[in-house]
């Protein structure tokens, strides 16, 4: 089994490469998370987790229990062959009967079809069971993973949390099924091939058991040290997928910031650590093998030495001796096998567990924000917003939000506007519970945010989000994501609302073409009207519009807001821009500063008091305004920076004090 | 399969430069295999010579020299050690191999995948690529890792022992070797129906890490839509699929696996049962039978794994392939051999007649003419879509024209050395991307060696100073995945102050300051006002405020420029700047009223 337990026996639960060690490459689990949620984990056992693989065990548990029992049917029939080899020569060599090696031989080859029936069993129900299970698991994480809050997205690495849906899980199902399995099996082999040993001569057998406490001492010294270079490979090459992970995605910033020579020297020392590592953990795992055949070697000598001592002194019979010299031959390696087996199996459960407990803790992240017990679904509603009393924080301590009041009447659009990090977006997040208030509570039509479902909430409320997020597919596909239910007709109409239909026609498949990943195909605000499309057709009570058109040209803007008011007629609609053009038009305005509402009215009345948002205006339009900053000196600094980097250097030489000269950059100017 | 063939002899090009360490492993191998082959042999020496067994009428003879057998058992001992000693340097050197390999793999494919245009990314699926450098470079440095290394030995050692029991017996030898032969064959057969089910559960593998790399990507739009369900589903019909085809992966193993032990127990059967006939008529003596005994034993492991290592040289043919396919993507953008940068860049951008397509059936640019004088500022304007995006990422050549040229000092960029080209040119991109450190080292991404002072000095131009210094960590705050936890002006000002720090003479502000609030909007305008003096820039953006001071505005309206001039001049024209002029101008004419109505309650 050897070799075929350790790293093989599982070749369908390998899809990784299924080598008995070295890193497992997969995705990546950043090593320089800040919060260290990511931290990676030795311990050995823990009943609590294994307690837990009950439930993925549980719906199996026959075909299982069928498995070791063809696994120990394998093991019996498969070492007991040593028996009957051993009874084979002493019979020839005993009295030369040619019969008696006829006989055994048949007995022999039933014992091959059996093992090899029971061999085949196992297999076939492992992956019976084992691919259900690893298919069961990664969906359960997946699901739970839908199921987290923005808050806890805001922290992870989406590779970082990829490494657990994936490889982790892998190796945890790998461990539950053929590692089990393959333990299970070589006890029973080992307790077999013992007993046969011990049945056949009982002196010998002593000998050769007398070397195993040579291998387990080494094997459990070699295994503490092999553990902590195993688990450095795995951080390593986490963070080196990690690090490409992030820059295949950041490569358009990269490259027209000129970071490819750095990034890629810095990429080549995390690589390079994760070379140095695996070439520790190689130069420990290359030493096993060795190791063990040295020690068969020294038992077989051993056997040899001390038969002939018996045998010379006449306490063996000579036929019997040089038949148990055979079989043991055969027998050692077979004893061999399974301990060295178990030991290997023993790092991977530590690394399993490790797998295991990295799984468990994000099934075992509770959503801060979870369904109420006694939730009811939202029922229909007329649109009527409260905030009474809010105040949120993202970060224990810093307050976002200062004790919001605000109501806004069914049907009523009103726009946020403030400085950006004023808490516009926070605000509307609020609404659909993407975070959970700090303090106060918000109100849907009288019903309190948090005693409705979420899945009943958000179905009535529609949201065009700063960053149009769309996924791969077509437009119409990307449309319908508001709605599943609806039409082409119904989606082609969406589109026409947001006026995007008639590019999107000119596009070379029309509502049909493919998207990229992150639709990189389509300009930005195009982007922002697919997603705007997509809100609009699921027909919402609320609709949130977060910048919805903050990179759409003022023509198309216009033409929406012609269209858009009549499809918000009857909605309340939280409308959030900087351009007040967007905004002149809504219903009451409220202007916000650091989380405090300063003031708030419909575009002529808050005009009329001359206050915050008059200056806002003003300043849109108005030519000069004094800014009390002085960017001078901040010019300064960069112009230094210049000189010392030598970059540029010809053209900083003669800009001294030619500010009257527009070919001379400002820089210089000092 | 030549294909095939290609991608293995390519993927063994990349261990060649560490041929002393690969021809010190065949060494090793060789001795492995001889000492390997050594254990039987002094076995069977120590059972015909030293315990000198004889079958004589049926009755079985021996004859015990004491020193012999001590002198046996020395031997084996010895070899043992001799033989792990070989094993261990060859199997450590292989892994070194192995590794070093997967280590210039990924170098190669992180600098490939650094250096390519973005024509190959926007088509790209970043869960696939990951694939191929994670897994893919797996299976391949375990190909040359054990692949190799066992596939060598375990021909080594077959042919030798092979010879060995032939010249013993040949009739046995050709008995079990032809079972031998069988369990090869059956595995090569293997091997081939195996190949295209990896291959698929290759491709499902990517497929699963794409669904997930982008419902996790998305999941602010998944949660907004309340389609957690839906993803799911989508999940699930990938691991579906995964699932099906490693269930069909492991089905062939299932009934092969245990196949090839019978096969080799049947070996072991007829050895005994044939063999030990021979000895009994005394054609064979105990310690050859003996030695054939252990032979098959040592051979079983090898043998049996013939079909796993086998699998592997399809399985890393496909690997090379898959990785190549990166590898072998020629940047659109090439640097011409020995371009030499003008000195004393100076920021003149000319685009003289240029046409552009992202996709040649449907072009984007048509035409475009214009010229912008070092210093001056030029403002694009359009509907969206309109290609104003693609003609600023014209001029740092992350795309390069269809017809037409852009010159850049006269010079067409084509022309110029990427870097110094790109060292000249700093772009605010429309879509902003922070990465996942410390904010100093995001607004420092462009030049790593800035001081902390360079660091403020820019954050302040980009007005984003203040607001870092009210965070409880300051600059050494960290910035989430993609600036998660920060707002979307926020996001945009430390763009712009990763910018402003390269310090270039060609500025572009493609719509950036769109999350912007006006009042800071235009503290920004007023900082940039003295920065851009004396440099070239480009402006974006959809409130004509921003671009009133311009020194030519560009209308483009499908890709064409239909109108140009100063605000005065286009305001005269009509057309669509005029369009846009009016939507916008009522606005102004309330601020204007505004303005004086505040002036006149001032000095009243
Ligand atoms: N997920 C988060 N974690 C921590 N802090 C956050 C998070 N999201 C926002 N903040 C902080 O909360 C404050 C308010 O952010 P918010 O996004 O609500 O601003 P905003 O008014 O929408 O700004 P903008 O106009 O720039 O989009 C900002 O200072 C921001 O840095
Ligand atoms: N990477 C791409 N691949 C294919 N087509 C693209 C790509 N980027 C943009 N396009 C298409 O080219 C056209 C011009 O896009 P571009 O991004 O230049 O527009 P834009 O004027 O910047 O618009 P916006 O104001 O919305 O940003 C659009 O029709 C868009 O769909
Ligand atoms: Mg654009």
């Amino acid at each position: 089994m050897g070799m075929m337990g350790g790293g093989m026996a599982g070749g369908w639960s390998s899809n990784l490469g299924g080598g008995g060690h070295g890193p497992r490459s997969a995705w990546a689990s950043s090593a320089s998370m800040a919060d260290g949620w990511d931290k990676e984990y030795g311990s050995l056992y823990n009943p609590q987790l294994v307690r837990r693989f009950g439930r993925y065990i549980g719906p199996h548990k026959r075909r299982l229990g069928a498995a070791i029992l063809a696994n120990a049917i394998f093991a019996v029939s498969f070492n007991i062959q040593v028996l009957v080899v051993y009874q084979a020569l002493q019979g020839a060599l005993d009295n030369g009967v040619r019969s008696e090696l006829d006989r055994i031989a048949i007995l022999f080859a039933a014992l091959a079809l059996i093992s090899w029936g029971s061999e085949f069993l196992r297999q076939w129900l492992m992956a019976n069971v084992g691919h259900p299970i690893l298919r069961k698991m990664r969906q359960d994480v997946f699901d739970h993973l839908m199921r987290l809050e923005h808050r806890f997205y805001d922290r992870g690495e989406v590779g970082a949390i990829m490494s657990r849906v994936t490889s982790d899980v892998q190796v945890l199902q790998e461990m539950l099924t053929s590692g089990v399995l393959t333990v299970i099996g070589d006890i029973f082999g080992l307790a077999i091939i013992m007993a046969v040993m011990l049945f056949i001569d009982w002196q010998l057998a002593l000998v050769a058991f007398a070397v195993l406490p040579i291998l387990i001492v080494s094997m459990a010294l070699w295994s503490r040290r092999a553990r902590k270079a195993f688990l450095e490979t795995r951080v390593a090459i986490a963070a080196v997928n990690s690090t490409l992970n992030e820059d295949l995605n950041g490569v358009r910033v990269v490259q027209s910031l000129n970071r490819e020579s750095e990034n890629a020297k810095r990429f080549d020392r995390i690589n390079n650590w994760n070379l140095r590592a695996t070439r520790r953990a190689g130069l420990l795992s290359a030493a096993i093998m060795p190791l063990v055949e040295i020690l068969i070697a020294l038992a077989t000598a051993l056997i040899i030495v001390v038969a002939a001592v018996r045998l010379s002194g006449g306490n063996l019979d000579e036929a019997a001796g040089v038949a148990a010299i055979i079989a043991f031959a055969i027998g050692i390696q077979r004893f061999f096998d399974p301990v060295r087996d178990l030991v290997l199996q023993y790092t991977m459960f530590q690394r399993a567990m490790a797998g295991a407990e990295r799984v468990f803790e994000v099934l075992d992240t509770e959503p801060e924000i979870e369904d109420a017990p006694q939730a009811r679904d939202l029922p229909d509603i007329t649109g009527h917003v409260r905030f009474d009393n809010v105040s949120l924080e993202y970060v224990d301590g810093v307050r976002v939000l200062f004790d919001l009041d605000l109501e806004v009447q069914p049907g009523e659009t009103v726009a946020l506007v403030g400085e950006t990090g004023a808490g516009k977006t926070s605000i509307t997040s609020l609404i659909t519970r993407n975070y959970e208030v700090t303090e106060g509570a918000v109100l849907i039509d009288g019903h309190d945010v948090r005693e409705v479902t979420r899945a009943s909430l958000v179905q009535r409320v529609g949201v065009v989000l700063q960053d149009p997020f769309l996924f791969s597919g077509t437009v119409l596909d990307n449309i319908m994501y508001g709605n599943l239910e609806a039409t082409r007709e119904q989606a082609i109409a969406a589109a026409k609302v947001v006026g995007a239909d008639e590019w999107i026609e000119r596009l070379p498949q029309s509502y049909d073409t493919p998207l990229a990943e992150r639709a990189q195909n389509l300009s930005i605000g195009q982007r922002q009207l697919v997603a705007f499309a997509r809100a609009i057709l699921s027909d919402p009570r609320i609709l949130i519009l977060d910048e919805a058109t903050a990179n759409v040209d003022s023509q198309t803007e216009a033409l929406i807001q012609q269209a858009i008011a009549r499809v918000l007629r009857g909605r309340t609609a939280f409308v959030i821009a900087h351009r007040l053009s967007t905004i002149r038009a809504v219903d009451r305005i409220i202007v916000l500063e650091y989380g405090r509402i300063l003031e708030q009215g419909s575009h002529d009345e808050l005009l009329a008091i001359d206050g915050h948002y008059a200056k806002l205006y003003r300043m849109m339009y108005a030519a000069q305004e004094s800014v009390e900053f002085d960017e001078d000196a901040a010019l300064a600094v960069l112009d230094r920076m210049r000189e010392r980097t030598g970059l540029n250097s010809s053209n900083g030489k003669n800009g001294t004090g030619s500010s009257t000269r527009t070919d001379e950059p400002a820089l210089a100017l000092d | 399969m030549p294909a095939s063939l290609l991608a293995i002899g390519r993927v063994l090009r990349f261990a060649l430069p560490y041929w002393k360490g690969l021809l010190v492993t065949s060494v090793g191998i060789l001795a492995t295999a001889a000492f390997a082959m050594s254990t039987p042999w002094l076995l069977r020496w120590a059972i015909d010579t030293a315990i000198s067994t004889e079958i004589l009428d049926g009755e079985t003879a021996i004859s015990i020299t004491g020193w012999l057998v001590a002198v046996a058992g020395l031997a084996l001992v010895g070899a043992a050690v001799l033989r792990g000693t070989f094993m261990f340097v060859q199997r450590y050197l292989a892994e070194w191999v192995g590794q070093t390999v997967a280590y210039d793999l990924r170098n190669a494919i992180y600098q490939r995948l650094q250096t390519l245009s973005f024509r190959f990314h926007d088509g790209a699926e970043t869960g696939q690529i990951m694939v191929r450098a994670t897994q893919d470079v797996e299976v391949v440095r375990m190909f040359i890792n054990f692949g190799g290394v066992q596939l060598t030995f375990t021909l080594v050692l077959g042919i030798g022992t092979l010879v060995i029991m032939l010249l013993i017996n040949w009739q046995l030898a050709l008995m079990v070797w032809g079972l031998m032969i069988i369990i090869a064959a059956r595995s090569a057969f293997i091997a081939r129906r195996l190949r295209p089910i990896w291959n698929d559960v290759q491709e499902s593998q990517a497929q699963l890490g794409t669904v997930l790399q982008e419902a996790l990507s998305g999941i602010r739009v998944v949660k907004a839509f309340g389609r957690s369900e839906f993803e799911g589903q989508k999940f699930g019909r990938a691991a579906g699929w995964l699932q099906q085809r490693s269930y069909d992966a492991s089905m062939v193993q299932a009934v092969n696996m245990p196949l090839m032990t019978l096969l080799g127990t049947v070996a072991l059967v007829l050895t005994i049962w044939y063999g030990g006939r021979e000895m009994v008529n005394g054609n064979i003596t105990v310690g050859e039978l003996t030695m054939f005994v252990m032979f098959l034993t040592i051979l079983q492991m090898p043998i049996r794994g013939l079909g796993w290592m086998v699998m592997m040289v399809p399985r890393a043919a496909t690997a090379g392939m898959r990785i190549f396919e990166i590898l072998d993507q020629e940047s659109e953008v090439q640097e011409r051999s020995g371009a030499v940068a003008p000195t004393d860049p100076k920021g003149h951008v000319r685009f003289a007649d240029v046409s552009f397509a992202y996709d040649p059936r449907s072009p984007v640019l048509g035409g475009i003419d214009f010229e912008a004088r070092p210093g001056e500022l030029i403002a694009l304007l359009g509907l969206t879509g309109s290609g104003k995006s693609t003609v600023v990422n014209l001029i740092p050549r992350f795309y390069d024209v269809s017809a037409g040229r852009v010159t850049f000092d006269g010079q067409d960029v084509r022309d110029w050395p990427l870097e110094t080209l790109r060292q000249q040119v700093a772009i605010v991109q429309q879509e902003v991307f922070l990465f996942a450190a410390t904010l100093k080292e995001n607004i420092a991404y462009g030049r790593p060696d800035a001081t902390d002072e360079e660091i403020e000095a820019a954050a302040k131009l980009a007005r984003i100073h203040s607001f870092i210094n009210r965070l409880p960590e300051k600059y050494d705050t960290w910035v989430g995945e993609r600036g998660a936890n920060f707002s979307g002006g926020q996001k945009q000002r430390i763009a712009i102050a990763r910018a402003l720090l390269m310090d270039p003479r060609v500025l572009i502000f493609d719509d950036s300051t769109s999350s912007v609030d006006a009042a800071t909007e235009f503290e920004i305008q007023q900082a940039m006002a003295a920065l851009m003096r004396g440099r070239t820039t480009f402006v974006i953006a959809h409130r004509l405020r921003s671009l009133r001071e311009a020194d030519q505005i560009l209308v483009l309206d499908q890709g064409r420029i239909v109108q140009r001039g100063k605000h005065d001049d286009l305001l005269q024209q009509g057309g669509l700047y005029r369009e846009i002029y009016d939507l916008e101008l009522r606005d102004q004419e309330s601020a204007k009223s505004v303005t004086e109505l505040s002036l006149a309650g001032g000095s009243a």
